[in-house]
């Protein structure tokens, strides 16, 4: 059961292990009509939550900080999200959130949240690409065992589940490039590398171990951030697939590692790599922080550009190149997220939900 | 060798059932005057249906008043001399209704205990996983004592009492407050005491309750029983199944939408066995068994998608015991004891199997120093071997041992001291602390009609880490300290008696302060794997308050019962600045109500129960919370007696008022439902 996140393993410890949390309640108000355009700009924060509590989607809009909605989701819709939100891809006119434990793909209007469809039957679902406006992928883990994962091939116009195409162990992030889908199987140590015209597998790549986030520079080359330690289905180290954490350059056209940036061996697995908005710099969370190299470096930082041991995701702001640091706290209470300039200097922090793992924007 | 006296009114006793019966037994005794039994010297009596023995009293029943006619015999028992009333001197202790746990023989005490102990239990949903956690501490720091063993999973270090049928509970006492000293690990915010039950009546009897109920449930109980001036056997059975497919109503995309319940189904059996025998001049053997097997589904939280959960328990516990004949060098107890637990969780993605076995054994020797002055010593041995996958290890074992004694001293009629202390060991671990327990009870004012007592403790006491949280992989920490707990309570006790009107009001508060109290977080902040941390010190305190008023005879009358807690737990320092500190812990209702009123006419019995808890916040940082809510249990009850058959109609309407709430986050319970039943009991 290689790298789950541990709000999918900890319930199956069974609740002597932990604590569960949240609040439901049956009769709330009718939601408020959504305002048309309310989201058509702004930053989005995936708050996972813990236990179905304090989960969904937080918004603000960027002029305006001290307004935050803490659940736009709830707020449009009446009712909560589903369990573990873990995505978020505007396509459109719409928005796929994809619902890890509530094994769907929840499908709203983006400048509304009011709901429009859902895609479900799917199996621990992680993230949504979209290929073109009639066909997505998503990732799925389908199991924690230690068993591959796929890829699943979406109709977007009739929102209905398509092929499948085997991957590696808990696929994870989806990326674009040269033509091709790049899948990064964060249980395993290796990159999925799709031919999207055909739907099937063009080659695995083998990158180090628990590869997971992964950005195009503004060479168009990808680069990949990998944790480092793969587990078996025991959670015992598996030492032929485990690494040094490190970042890797490939090159899309020829699938060839251009270059190996070695992080060390203390790095945190949910690591996230981001870059600038002009694609010239890389970010990534580690032990320590959050670091910054110039896309043309070699070798690690030494120095992180964010001193900060608590951290969860990571977001960089592509219209202002701020930075969005979120921190879990105690991973039950709801978290924060604080922002950096680019120089690392706190600008300013604020709450969102419980679990706020990734952070999205619209311009 | 117990004795048992079942009918004696007292905290939690039947409300239905009146002293008068068994004073009747004992009126051949009579004094001619009233004396509180803590008078009376250490008794031996060995009478025609039961042997008994008493060593001195403990507080627990030192508060009653009964007619000025009347001796009094204890309700102590040397059988489980770690029974809570003898030893725990100024503790808070709740006896559950017996009358009330036989009319329900196959619910279980997550049904039971939070209303008449006025408890907060988490209830994941009918028939799942409930919890218990007593004055502001959680499930892993209640100890659950079977026949004088713990039995909290040494695994998981809580026993689901969704899973402890009510029949094989016995007697069910409720120590509220720590009590280390008594009963060893786990025991920090408490302890419920499953004791052997009542000795039956001579002869043979038997008893057969089939119920049935909303949402599919259908509920079988038997039971036998045959006694002799020598001993007893009583055997009982129980079957139950639901399928909980209760309706839910919530909202979705803008409109309201019922669906029913899905994944909640059960079915459990399970048989026990309590027998003791008095051979002539050698004392008293005695031997229980408890059998249970459980198959459950556990259902998804609300709005994720079913991973067809399911768990299954089995358990099969036997307890051989000897005990001495009293003599003047005191008594001697021996126990053994055998668990074997197997506990199977799996769905769509992961499977975990657990087996564990656990030999134990005990010895105690009790004697009198001196007339008022009397002791205890004793060890106790514990062998776990766990078979869990999980460990990473094919078979995992592990020692536990202590030793513990105890001194009561009475130095006058009124004033009862205690000091009890253990020290436990465990391997491959620094020792927990000692955990020691001074009590006092104080009867400040005798009266005919009336006795005050004044009461208090102080204890420490600890919760060894679990098997889990020492060797489960992720994550597992075998370097893990002991919890540490240290508190005080103080409280006052009245009963009044006139006539056929009785009361009995205690009030209690307490402060408790728990270090290295453990949670599980990501070792290293942005980890995937979590681990069990001594990360917090957390504080408790909280005011206690019931009282009983019954009025009537046996025949007609009614009986008032009345609780209220506040429990106030928060963090009070933590090795990590991310905690937070100074909050109401979550889950831990600030105010908690209970009470029933029964009235009872002839053969017929009306009861409405209530329970009312405040607003549980579910994040630590408050952040959200579950609202207060109250239910209403309304039951009504009919005796038919036949010349050789008692028969017992029963209906109850739980959640009268049809209140849709959760106990714990995201996990719903069903609103109004209804359940019959019918027993059919031999009355000769």
């Amino acid at each position: 059961m290689p790298q789950p996140s541990a709000k999918l393993w900890l319930p199956l410890l069974g609740s002597a292990l932990l604590l569960t949390a949240s609040c439901t309640k049956d009769d709330d108000n009718s939601p408020p009509t959504p305002v048309a355009g309310a989201y058509s700009a702004g930053v989005f924060i995936i708050n996972e939550g813990s236990g179905g509590n304090g989960n969904g989607v937080s918004f603000f809009d960027r002029s305006n900080l001290s307004q935050i909605k803490r659940d736009i989701y709830q707020d449009a819709n009446g009712n909560a999200i589903g369990d573990i939100p873990q995505s978020l891809t505007v396509v459109g006119d719409k928005a796929y959130l994809v619902v890890n434990n509530s094994n769907k793909i929840e499908i709203v209007a983006a400048d509304t949240y009011k709901h429009v469809s859902q895609i479900e039957q799917l199996k621990l679902p992680r993230y949504f690409t979209a290929l073109s406006s009639t066909k997505g992928y998503v990732t799925e883990a389908v199991t924690y065992s230690g068993r591959p994962g796929r890829v699943r091939v979406i109709n977007l116009t009739t929102n209905t589940l398509g092929d499948t195409i085997a991957a590696g162990i808990q696929p994870e992030q989806l990326l674009q490039a040269g033509g091709k889908v790049f899948v990064s199987n964060w249980g395993d140590n290796t990159l999925t590398i799709i031919d999207p015209t055909r739907n099937t597998v063009e080659t695995s790549l083998v990158v180090g171990g628990a590869p997971r986030t992964m950005v195009l520079d503004a060479d168009n080359k990808l680069w990949v951030l990998c944790g480092g330690a793969v587990y078996n289905p025991d959670y015992t180290p598996n030492t032929a697939k485990s690494t040094n954490a490190r970042l890797v350059r490939i090159a899309p056209a020829s699938n060839a590692i251009e270059l190996t940036i070695d992080l060390g061996d203390n790095m945190a697995n949910y690591g996230t790599l981001q870059r600038s908005p002009d694609g010239r710099t890389l970010y990534y969370t580690g032990q320590g922080g959050v670091f910054s190299l110039p896309i043309t470096a070699t070798v690690a930082p030494t120095a992180p550009l964010v001193r900060r041991g608590s951290f969860y995701g990571l977001g960089v702001d592509p219209k202002d190149g701020l930075l969005y640091l979120t921190d879990a706290l105690d991973y039950v209470s709801n978290g924060r997220v604080i922002r950096y300039g680019t120089t690392g200097a706190v600008r300013d922090s604020f709450a969102v939900g419980v679990n706020p793992g990734s952070v999205y924007f619209r311009q | 060798m117990l004795l048992w006296f079942d009918a004696l009114p007292g905290r939690g006793a039947s409300c239905s059932t009146k002293p008068m019966r068994l004073f009747g037994l004992l009126r051949s005794r009579h004094t001619g005057r009233h004396r509180a039994f803590l008078s009376l010297p250490p008794v031996s009596l060995l009478g025609a249906t039961l042997a008994i023995c008493t060593l001195p009293l403990g507080a627990m029943a030192q508060h009653r008043v009964f007619p000025a006619d009347t001796i009094r015999l204890p309700a102590a028992e040397v059988r489980a001399p770690r029974t809570a009333g003898q030893w725990a001197t100024g503790a808070r202790l709740t006896t559950l209704d017996s009358a009330r746990l036989r009319e329900r023989p196959f619910a279980t005490l997550a049904d039971v205990v939070g209303p008449e102990a006025g408890i907060f239990l988490k209830h994941y949903g009918p028939g799942q996983l409930a919890s218990v956690a007593l004055r502001g501490t959680s499930a892993r720091h209640t100890a659950i004592i079977w026949r004088g063993f713990a039995v909290n999973l040494p695994t998981a270090g809580e026993t689901d009492l969704a899973f402890v049928p009510v029949q094989e509970a016995g007697r069910v006492t409720v120590q509220h407050g720590p009590a280390g000293a008594t009963f060893g690990t786990g025991a920090v915010g408490g302890a419920i005491l499953l004791d052997a039950p009542a000795p039956p009546a001579p002869g043979f009897r038997a008893r057969m309750q089939q119920a049935l109920g909303a949402f599919g449930y259908a509920a079988t109980a038997a039971s036998a029983s045959w006694a002799t001036a020598h001993g007893s056997v009583v055997v009982n059975g129980w079957h139950r199944a639901a399928r909980n497919d209760f309706p839910l109503r919530f909202r979705e995309f803008g409109t309201w939408v019922t669906r029913r319940q899905t994944d909640a189904a059960l079915w459990q059996r399970g048989a026990s066995l309590d027998a003791h025998y008095a051979l002539p001049g050698m004392g008293t053997v005695a031997v229980a068994g408890w059998w249970s097997y459980s198959d459950r589904q556990l259902s998804p939280t609300l709005g994720a998608a079913s991973a067809h959960a399911r768990q299954l328990d089995a358990t099969q516990r036997l307890v051989l015991e000897w005990t001495s004949p009293t003599a003047r060098a005191g008594l001697t107890t021996v126990r053994a004891g055998f668990f074997r637990d197997r506990l199977d969780y799996h769905d769509d993605n992961f499977t975990s199997p657990s087996r564990t076995d656990t030999w134990q054994a005990q010895v105690e020797h009790s004697r009198a120093l001196g007339r008022r002055l009397t002791g205890r010593v004793g060890v106790e041995a514990q062998q776990f071997r766990a078979a869990v996958p999980a460990y990473g290890t094919a078979l995992l074992t592990q020692q536990r041992a202590s030793l513990f004694a105890l001194l009561h001293y009475q130095p006058t009629e009124r004033l009862t001291l205690s000091l009890n202390a253990r020290q436990a060991a465990i391997s491959g671990l620094a020792a927990p602390p000692l955990a020691p327990t001074l009590g006092l009870a104080w009867r400040a004012l005798v009266r005919q009609r009336m006795v005050l007592t004044i009461k208090g403790s102080a204890s420490g006491s600890y919760r060894a880490p679990t098997l889990n949280e020492r060797y489960y992989q992720p994550g597992g920490n075998p370097l893990l300290r002991p919890e540490r707990g240290r508190g005080a309570e103080a409280g006052v006790q009245m009963t009044t008696s006139a006539g056929s009107f009785s009361t009995e009001t205690e009030l209690t508060a307490y402060q408790q302060r728990i270090r290295d109290w453990v949670r599980w977080a990501p070792a290293r902040p942005g980890d995937a794997i979590w681990s069990p941390l001594n990360l917090l010190e957390v504080q408790t305190r909280g005011l206690e308050a019931t009282t009983r008023l019954d009025a009537g005879t046996a025949r007609r009358g009614i009986c008032l019962r009345l609780s209220y807690t506040l429990t106030q737990a928060w963090q009070h320092r933590a090795t990590r600045p991310t905690e937070v500190l100074g909050q109401q812990l979550i889950y831990v209702p600030m105010h908690t109500l209970a009470g029933s009123l029964e009235s009872r006419w002839h053969h017929w019995r009306a009861r409405l129960d209530g329970q009312w808890y405040s607003q549980r916040f579910v994040q630590p940082d408050h952040g959200a919370a579950l609202p207060a809510y109250g239910l209403l249990d309304l039951t009504l009850a009919r005796a038919v007696l036949l010349p050789v058959v008692r028969l017992d109609f029963t209906a109850t309407l739980c959640n009268l008022t049809d209140v849709r709430y959760q106990s714990v986050a995201a996990r719903p319970m069903p609103g109004r439902s209804w359940q019959v039943s019918v027993a059919v009991a031999s009355t000769r």
